[in-house]
C-alpha cells in the first residue's frame, strides 16, 4: 500500500492518512479485498446473528450444546471463507448457485435442556450448509444464492 | 537508529525523524546498533502478513487486531530496511504479505516483489503491494 497520487489537503497526520486509506481501517479493507472476502459486502459483520442449516463439522463438539441441530443460531464472529476449500458452491442447471457450504467462525446459541436458560458458546469454527429459511434469505441473496431449489 | 548511524563508518547514512507524535517505547540506556537488513517481527500468525516500512507500524498492529476479530491470524513485521531486504522465512510462510509504506509507486512494495524472481513467494501465496 502506498500513498495515492492525489491532492490531500493539510490536516492532522491521522486525518491525512485516513484520507489516503493508510490507516488501520484502510489496511483491513485492503487485506479483505485481496483475499476476496470482503464480508461487509456479504452483510456479515461480527456480531451478526444468522440462522443456518445443519452444522456438520465444528472445531469442538457442539452436538451436546445444540439439541436442535437442524436449525441453530450462530452469532457471527469471524469471516466467511467463500474462496477456500471450506466453501462449496453447487450450480444448478442454469448455472445459478443453489447450495452452499461455508466455514464460519462463530459462537453458537445453546439452550440448557429442561430449562429456559440459554447462552453462547466460546468461539469456534464450524462448517455449515446454508438453508432456505426466511432468516437466511438476506444472507443467501448477498452470496448470490437462489432462495429455493425450485428457483433454479 | 542513532547508534546504528554512528556505527556505520564506511558509507553515508542518514536518520529520518518523524515530524509528528510517535508511539512511546522504552529506550535502552546505551543505544545498540541494529543488524543491517534485518526486520523485526512484532507478532506472529498464520494467515496474513503485514510488512510495514516507516511510520505505519502502529496502524498495522491496529489493523491486525481488527483482522484477528474476523478470524485471521496475523503476522506483523517492521521491515526496518528497504535494502538489503530481509528474507525472513517467518514472513515467507504467510499469506498474503502486504507491504505497507508511506512512499510511492515503485517503492518498497516493488522491492519486496523482486522476491518473486527468486521463488521466495512461490508457496501458493497471494502477494499484494
Amino acid at each position: 500500500m502506498i500513498l495515492p497520487d492525489v491532492f490531500i489537503d493539510r490536516a492532522s497526520p491521522a486525518a491525512m492518512y485516513a484520507e489516503a486509506n493508510a490507516d488501520a481501517k484502510g489496511i483491513v479493507a485492503k487485506v479483505l479485498e485481496v483475499l476476496g472476502k470482503d464480508m461487509r459486502n456479504l452483510g456479515l459483520m461480527p456480531g451478526t446473528s444468522i440462522r443456518v442449516g445443519n452444522v456438520f463439522a465444528a472445531s469442538r463438539p457442539a452436538a451436546n450444546l445444540c439439541p436442535c441441530d437442524r436449525s441453530i443460531i450462530l452469532r457471527f464472529i469471524g469471516n466467511i471463507t467463500p474462496n477456500c476449500a471450506g466453501f462449496e458452491r453447487r450450480l444448478g442447471a442454469d448455472g445459478k448457485i443453489f447450495e452452499a457450504q461455508a466455514r464460519l467462525t462463530v459462537q453458537l446459541r445453546f439452550r440448557v435442556d429442561g430449562s429456559k436458560r440459554s447462552g453462547w458458546t466460546s468461539i469456534m469454527t464450524v462448517q455449515c450448509r446454508l438453508g432456505h429459511g426466511p432468516c437466511q434469505s438476506a444472507v443467501r441473496e448477498r452470496l448470490g444464492l437462489c432462495k429455493r431449489n425450485e428457483d433454479r | 537508529m542513532i547508534a546504528t548511524a554512528a556505527a556505520i563508518d564506511d558509507r553515508p547514512s542518514a536518520v529520518r525523524y518523524p515530524r509528528s507524535d510517535g508511539t512511546g517505547v522504552p529506550s535502552p540506556e546505551i543505544g545498540i546498533p541494529l543488524a543491517i537488513g534485518k526486520c523485526r517481527v512484532v507478532r506472529e500468525g498464520t494467515s496474513v502478513a503485514l510488512l510495514s516500512l516507516g511510520g505505519r507500524l502502529q496502524e498495522c498492529c491496529r489493523a491486525a487486531d481488527e483482522l484477528a476479530a474476523y478470524g485471521f491470524s496475523n503476522t506483523v513485521a517492521d521491515a526496518r530496511f528497504a535494502k538489503p531486504l530481509d528474507v525472513d522465512p517467518r514472513l515467507a510462510a504467510r499469506t498474503p504479505p502486504r507491504p505497507i509504506e508511506g512512499g510511492s509507486i515503485g517503492g518498497f512494495g516493488a522491492i519486496v516483489q523482486t522476491l518473486t524472481e527468486h521463488g521466495e513467494l512461490d508457496q501458493g501465496l497471494i502477494f499484494a503491494a
